[in-house]
């Protein structure tokens, strides 16, 4: 059975964050969705060339919601710094 | 002396040109409804998590399930249609794939043909290996900038025939690779050794009925000394092999194929567009 670039790319995405799941310790969903973005970063550089358009977009609609959870959690994290200090 | 040629199709391709392409109707993706019932029921655990599970895993877990369902979805939907493979596509990919290998390329070359000639010659090959024609492994460059700029197909203008190594390899075999169907052709294509080294880094792709073809010319400072930055080098280095292998997806398509536009992208590429007539 031969894999198709968008099934491999699944199958790498969903082995990462299971992999992730079990890597980062409890209370730290934070961490894991910055790692699950970096990883989705990392797929879609190595897949640019050879994966079809429409997962390339679909990568691309991932990557942009992280991106803007990771700037939510970066404002959050400024917010309480300053709030501390 | 520089030889120009008027882009023309051959018979046979004008003879197989289909209206429209395989798979622009309703179809769905083979699977497709698997994958997003499997997409659903990932977000639903996911929710169950994120309301029933222990407050040390809940957000993680089903923060996770929810966007693996949401993700298989997206990406392996029904609505993610590719055409089934047409008789023909293997032959023409493995095809595509050896001549490749010819040049010392690298990478996967995607083709969707349409309705794929069953006895191609071999015409259109000979540009893709025309690269090699050269005993000393160099391309002209003097008129670089003449044949960038002129509008025609680049590769025309630096193929004169009779002067190397694709033509000693059809005086052996005895075969006329222009009027040679597939399986006369493939102890020739066989007979080319590694050469140049030209270009590396291929793809070919059909997007919404545009074909691309994306290459990167290796700058070999022994056989062919590239500048960064030397956009006419760079053309004149691949644009041989970037036109003959649009001529092969043409006849892999059975349509011809109109070349629109030869770039040069940020990362040293070379990117040409075509799209069926």
């Amino acid at each position: 059975m031969t894999l198709e670039v968008d099934e491999g790319v699944t199958l790498a995405v969903v082995a990462l964050t299971s992999l992730l799941l079990v890597a980062v310790p409890p209370r730290s969903a934070q961490v894991f969705l910055v790692l699950v973005l970096i990883g989705l970063l990392v797929v879609r550089a190595l897949t640019d060339l050879y994966a079809p358009a429409e997962t390339t977009h679909g990568l691309d609609g991932f990557i942009g919601l992280g991106l803007v959870a990771f700037g939510v959690i970066v404002v959050r994290q400024v917010f309480e710094i300053l709030v501390g200090a | 002396m520089v030889r120009r040629q008027p882009f023309s199709h051959p018979p046979h391709i004008h003879a197989t040109m289909t209206a429209g392409t395989a798979g622009s109707g309703g179809e769905t993706r083979p699977g497709g409804w698997r994958n997003l019932a499997a997409g659903l029921l990932l977000v639903l655990v996911g929710l169950g998590f994120l309301l029933l599970a222990p407050d040390a895993y809940r957000y993680q877990v089903g923060g996770a399930g929810i966007f693996l369902g949401v993700f298989v979805a997206v990406v392996l939907g029904p609505w993610t249609y590719k055409p089934p493979a047409p008789p023909g596509l293997d032959e023409h990919r493995a095809t595509l794939a050896g001549l490749a290998t010819a040049l010392d390329l690298q990478g996967p070359a995607y083709v969707v043909p349409a309705d794929a000639p069953a006895q191609p010659t071999l015409t259109e090959d000979r540009l893709l290996l025309a690269g090699r024609a050269f005993p000393d492994g160099k391309l002209p460059t003097l008129d670089a900038d003449t044949f960038l700029y002129s509008g025609e197909i680049p590769c025309l203008a630096i193929v004169p025939p009779g002067l190397g190594l694709l033509d000693r390899q059809e005086e052996a075999h005895g075969v006329d690779l222009a009027r040679a169907t597939l399986a006369e052709a493939k102890p020739v294509l066989e007979g080319l050794t590694p050469g140049n080294r030209l270009v590396s880094g291929l793809t070919v792709r059909r997007l919404e009925g545009i074909v691309r073809i994306r290459y990167r010319p290796k700058g070999d400072d022994e056989l062919h000394p590239l500048d960064e930055g030397d956009d006419a080098a760079l053309a004149v280095a691949g644009s041989a092999v970037a036109t003959a292998l649009f001529f092969g997806v043409a006849r892999a398509m059975g349509q011809a194929l109109r070349v629109d536009s030869v770039r040069i992208t940020e990362r040293g590429e070379v990117e040409m567009e075509a799209t069926p007539t």
